[in-house]
């Protein structure tokens, strides 16, 4: 446990915690809306090379993060598209984006790979940096880290708590009763695809310009579908998702403190990926309730198509 | 919707269109995702026609590579379309597909004793056998997930622990201690699959050795006659094509026999049913659940034989590979199982769509990779075309059952 507290530990589990969180966030107004988007892996790695393509030619960071949120916007327009527009299978349409978003970032990548961009710096935040124990956990990173901080509860006030937030998970629960109560249950389906794909834009941008500042191809190493798996586990909640990617966040990170046991780094590689196997499987068998699933609020028209 | 003055809206057809006219719908959809992406290409300052014709030619040059791919997305392909045929969304091939190639380099290496013959077809059994079992999980997932998705997910985490095993068995107990790369040691060439450069076919009537390992005949070089007409000239010049066909192992018959009998048990309709009861199963619990419950079906069991096969036929393709193609381990997975998702997907979900479409992807990836280093293009290449290619296919489904139509206001 000692570990845990050592700052510059616990700093890295927010890093690496923070790429989780914002397209986990966005994947969750996506998924309530009754959109699965399993394109989140595509559009994050695209945006991650777009942003720091563009941060290059431009020298100019938040021309770069811009870019990265647009066009994970872009991307998730085309999954909305064929699916609310064309009704086609979300699950196929998801696995092309995937494919096209991991094909698009090799091209957009590929004058960029192994140049150095210097990324967003960490500030220190002035009272609560001195806070013991926490304060240089939690308040000794980049800008986009604090977004984060500010976007979880902002997300959940407004899913719970406003109208907005109603339309939504009522366009996912049952979008053919919205529909007859005059909502325009494809407007909104679109603009919250949208939004997932800005956040997972967002999230690639971090990636490159915020957390590890460089890009290669595949650098994302499927991570994007732990996200997937995360929206799960939070229960569609924006407040979960912050325990869920602190959680798959420390499991990213402590992988390399095995190392000293003497275990091999390729088997230590696995255990995010065997992790979430793990939490996915005991989520499964709680989620088969029925009622379970009613409590939490499971968008019950995930994934099945509209038609009016 | 209103664009100007007309007025544009879905109407549903009377009836969904099938067979030739389907057909003839996904093709336009394919031409369509071709100059997508030729325009694409063309943004980034590559004369999308010019690659094209190169893509073509390389592979007249190459057509025994070009099967050889052929291969192992067939192989992938057939496995992946039973489950989807299922709405099991098995998009984790690529592990399974990779496990396999382990499994046969393993039984190489421990097996090595055993004579050839009980080898090889050792390979593939091993290969079939740990394949399905790396499918397994989406059994589970998919019986017993409370949620939309949850197989997607489970399949395509298994694709990780795979490659890093084979990261791990390359970099440390099969590396070759020779080279100074990390790769495993040689296949040894006893234990090989044999290929089709070895055959000589003896025709007795008319007196002819057909001798795979070189065929040549006469052919006009496409690629310069297509350069000389871009400049106004007509450039005929005859070439010698020699073909060898050392890249094509003999699972290639295996292959096909593997697509002719999927067909023939699971695929094949009478009168708009399937005539198997597998073959039933399988659609129902792919179109209408709810039906199959009630009927009385056991999802379970369904799920379980489709992933067993589908994790099976991705650990033969492995096999074929590592044993027939490459004959070492590296450290990275090549990207085939997602390759052939879209495969899968242009033909329509039928192994004989399959066999055409795997053969277009092969052209594609067999091209694509030839002329990487002249164009300049990136390692991820073939997965904008596979990308785009599953979108207009996914479109193309769409006008089976409806067609756009405008009016007047």
């Amino acid at each position: 446990m000692a570990e845990i507290i050592n700052p510059v530990l616990g700093q890295s589990i927010v890093a690496a915690a923070t790429f989780f969180l914002i397209p986990t966030l966005g994947e969750i107004y996506t998924e309530r809306s009754g959109i699965l988007n399993l394109g989140i892996e595509g559009m994050i790695i695209a945006s991650a090379a777009g942003s720091y393509a563009i941060t290059f030619l431009t020298q100019n960071l938040w021309v770069g993060i811009i870019f990265g949120i647009f066009l994970g916007g872009i991307l998730a327009t085309i999954h909305a598209v064929i699916t609310i527009t064309f009704n086609r299978n979300q699950i196929v349409s998801g696995i092309g984006l995937t494919i096209f978003g991991t094909g698009l970032s090799g091209f957009l990548g590929r004058d960029v790979i192994g140049k150095a961009v210097n990324g967003l710096d960490k500030i220190e935040l002035p009272i609560l940096y001195d806070l013991p124990v926490i304060g240089p956990i939690f308040f000794n990173h980049t800008i986009l880290v604090y977004l984060s901080y500010i976007l979880v509860p902002v997300l959940w006030f407004i899913l719970y708590k406003t109208r907005v937030g109603i339309l939504i998970r009522t366009v996912g629960e049952n979008p053919s009763a919205a529909f007859n109560q005059g909502v325009n249950v494809r407007l909104i389906r679109y603009l919250c695809t949208i939004f997932g794909g800005m956040c997972a834009g967002l999230g690639g941008a971090y990636l490159s310009l915020s957390w590890l500042n460089f890009w290669s191809e595949g650098m994302t190493n499927g991570k994007g579908w732990i996200v997937i798996a995360l929206v799960v586990v939070s229960l569609w909640n924006p407040l979960g998702a912050l325990f869920g990617s602190y959680l798959f966040g420390s499991f990213d990170v402590l992988q390399f403190s095995f190392q000293q046991i003497g275990i091999d780094t390729s088997i230590l590689k696995m255990m995010p990926y065997l992790s979430t196997m793990t939490f996915l499987a005991l989520w499964a068998i709680i989620l088969s309730q029925q009622k379970v699933k009613s409590i939490v609020g499971a968008p019950t028209a995930l994934a099945t198509p509209f038609e009016d | 919707m209103r664009i100007f003055h007309y007025e544009v809206f879905m109407q549903k057809r009377v009836s969904t269109i099938t067979g030739l006219k389907a057909i003839r719908v996904r093709i336009f959809a394919l031409f369509c995702g071709l100059t997508v992406i030729g325009i694409f290409f063309g943004f980034l300052g590559i004369d999308p026609i010019a690659l094209y014709v190169d893509i073509f030619w390389v592979n007249i040059l190459l057509f025994p590579n070009t099967l050889g791919r052929f291969i192992t997305l067939l192989l992938i392909s057939i496995g992946l379309a039973i489950p989807f045929k299922a709405r099991i969304d098995n998009i984790g091939a690529e592990g399974q597909y990779v496990i396999g190639t382990l499994a046969a380099f393993g039984t190489s290496l421990y097996f090595s004793f055993l004579d050839p013959v009980l080898l090889i077809p050792l390979m593939f059994i091993n290969g079939f056998i740990i394949g399905a079992i790396w499918a397994l999980p989406v059994v589970f997932f998919r019986a017993k997930g409370g949620f939309q998705g949850a197989d997607v997910v489970a399949s395509f985490l298994m694709v990780f622990p795979a490659v890093f095993l084979m990261e791990y068995l390359v970099s440390g107990p099969w590396r070759d201690r020779e080279t100074g790369f990390a790769y495993s040691s040689l296949i040894p060439e006893i234990n090989r699959i044999p290929v089709l450069g070895d055959l000589k076919i003896y025709i007795p009537l008319l007196d002819f050795h057909l001798d795979f390992s070189s065929i040549s005949f006469p052919m006009v070089n496409i690629k310069e006659l297509f350069e000389g007409l871009s400049l106004g000239t007509i450039q005929i010049n005859i070439d010698t094509i020699r073909w060898d066909f050392s890249p094509v192992h003999i699972t290639i018959f295996l292959a096909i026999f593997l697509t002719l009998i999927a067909y023939y048990f699971i695929f094949r309709y009478v009168n708009g049913i399937p005539k198997t009861k597998i073959g039933y199963e399988i659609n129902v619990i792919g179109k209408n659940p709810l039906a199959g419950r009630t009927a009385g079906m056991s999802f379970f069991k369904v799920i379980l034989f489709c992933m067993i096969i589908s994790g099976g036929l991705a650990g033969l393709a492995g096999v074929g590979e590592i044993a027939g193609n490459q004959f070492r381990l590296g450290t990275t997975s090549p990207g085939y199982g997602f390759t052939a998702i879209a495969v899968t997907y242009l033909g329509g979900l039928n192994p004989i769509g399959i066999l055409v479409s795997a053969l277009f992807f092969s052209v594609l990836s067999v091209g694509g990779n030839a002329i990487k280093l002249t164009k300049g293009l990136p390692g991820t290449a073939l997965d904008v075309f596979s990308g785009v290619i599953l979108f207009f296919v996914l479109l193309a489904e769409f006008f089976f059952r409806y067609t756009i139509k405008w009016r007047r206001v």
